[in-house]
């Protein structure tokens, strides 16, 4: 009786332990989180105004949205050729000059992600029809490669802006 | 999941609330109408990368959602640009204003009226509330008609969606006043969503925007008002005919049979305000023969015949049609005869 229970207490924890890696291997590699944020001005008892990030609570037309993502390697191998992909969400536009990320070179996409390049190599198509240089607010899609390899246990930041339209 | 727990999920802290203002809310201003409350915004970051050169199936971020919240944002102008010139005493003249809602939601506006509103001053009136004293524009005729819709607070309070607006008239009587006096009448409309209206911008309340989330009060204060204004009409109008020119058989200008004499009608309108259906009419002098074609109205040449120009030569009289002529304005009209 006490054999079997111990033995099912050891099963049950050998499942649990059996599943945990299970778990993190579907993830894979990569943990990615991402947050949004506003900028709220602060005013103190002195008066003084000062910014600070806040969770995003309230969003009207115009609010801009600061988006930041993290991504960390959880295996103990070194992870190279990463490239980030966040589509510019659903109803807001890009801030221009907004995108960052250490060590990444950013591309950005002004036609759903079929293309990516720099700002300057984007073309759409105006209302004359004549190509031109996408604006910020045109782009669709912004991705950050990752100069380099991100060893074991390592993360990384990128983030930018978009203003709800 | 850090990364999930974003909007609403945390206590408000109305202490702090009350030192903070939405940063943003200054540079929305520009915005005539943005993305509708309630729309949910979501953001999901996909990452692709390799290991040991082998690429590996993409992780993706727990998508980031929030929704947009109403922005309460009326505006409102007032239309006629001048005052409107009414007769003293006068009767339901209308001022026109138009209501539009610049916020993100739907929300629906009281309508009040404020006559003479103070400081009055030196030289103005008060106009009176005509018999009905706002009407809405309903019938799709442009302008106030009696057929327009009767306002009634609380019964048909211009409830607009995002972008849309509405034409409203402030109906008002004038008492007998000084000529070219001005009054002024202010309409305010205030958002009817409890605890909007005159709150500083940034307000927020709590479920009370459309889609549920936050209504929150725009930098218009969820209301507005704008002053309209008459004007007591002081119309005066001289007519003065002279004779213009002679020139008589020898090439001079003696007035002999068969001199012809150029009239001269000069109608000088003053003050301030519109005359309508303003004719001119003059009776040929006994022993005179009208020279067919000859009437000049506004520097413009008239047929005889009764058509579309302004004048016509009927009944041996000359009669000139000059329909609506808004002061200040001169008129000069001319005309041949000869003397018999």
């Amino acid at each position: 009786m006490r054999i079997s229970r111990l033995l099912f207490i050891t099963t049950l924890f050998m499942a649990l332990g059996g599943f945990s890696p299970a778990s993190q291997a579907a993830d894979g590699a990569i943990k990615v989180k991402s947050i949004a944020q506003v900028e709220v001005e602060v005013v103190g008892k002195d008066g003084k105004k000062t910014l600070k990030r806040a969770p995003v609570e309230k969003v009207v037309p115009g609010t801009e949205v600061i988006y930041t993502t993290t991504f960390e390697n959880i295996i103990d191998k070194t992870v190279g050729n990463i490239a980030i992909d966040n589509p510019v969400p659903n109803d807001t536009e890009y801030k221009a000059g907004s995108a960052f990320g250490k060590d990444c070179e950013i591309l950005f996409s002004a036609d759903g992600g079929k293309k990516f390049g720099h700002a300057e190599e984007l073309k759409v198509k105006g209302a004359d029809g004549k190509e031109r240089t996408a604006l910020p607010r045109e782009y669709t899609n912004i991705r950050w490669n990752y100069k380099g390899q991100l060893a074991a246990g390592k993360s990384g930041e990128v983030g930018f802006r978009a203003v709800v339209k | 999941m850090r990364g999930l727990t974003i909007s609403g999920s945390r206590p408000r802290s109305h202490a702090l609330a009350l030192w903070v203002l939405l940063f943003l809310l200054a540079p929305q201003l520009g915005w005539a109408v943005g993305t509708p409350a309630g729309t949910v915004i979501s953001n999901v970051v996909t990452v692709s990368y390799d290991i040991g050169g082998t690429s590996q199936p993409p992780a993706s971020s727990a998508p980031v959602n929030f929704t947009v919240d109403e922005l309460i944002q009326p505006t409102l102008t007032w239309q006629d640009g001048t005052p409107v010139a009414v007769n003293t005493p006068g009767t339901n003249d209308a001022l026109t204003f138009v209501l539009t809602n610049s916020g993100n939601g739907q929300e629906a506006f009281g309508l009040a009226r404020t006559n003479g509103p103070a400081p009055l001053p030196a030289g103005n009136y008060t106009p009176a509330n005509g018999s009905i004293s706002i009407y809405l524009e309903s019938n799709g005729t442009p302008g106030f008609q009696a057929t327009d819709t009767a306002y009634i607070p609380g019964t048909n309070d211009p409830n607009l969606a995002p972008d849309a607006g509405q034409t409203i008239y402030v109906i008002s009587d004038t008492p007998s006043v000084a000529s070219n006096a001005l009054g002024e009448v202010r309409l305010t409309a205030s958002s009817l969503t409890a605890g909007a209206a005159g709150s500083s911008p940034g307000t927020s309340l709590a479920g009370l925007g459309q889609g549920g989330g936050f209504a929150v009060v725009g930098s218009a204060q969820a209301q507005v008002s704008v002053t309209g204004s008459y004007i007591a009409s002081g119309l005066g109008l001289v007519v003065n005919k002279t004779v213009f020119s002679v020139l008589d058989p020898n090439g001079t200008a003696v007035l002999m049979p068969g001199a012809v004499m150029t009239y001269q009608i000069t109608a000088t309108l003053s003050g301030t305000g519109t005359v309508n259906n303003l004719v001119v009419t003059d009776p040929l002098p006994a022993n005179t023969t009208y020279v067919p074609g000859s009437i000049v109205a506004g520097g413009a040449a008239q047929t005889d015949a009764a058509d579309a120009d302004q004048a016509q030569f009927a009944a041996n009289t000359v009669s000139v049609s000059l329909g609506s002529v808004a002061a200040p304005a001169t008129i000069v009209i001319t005309f041949r005869a000869t003397i018999n």
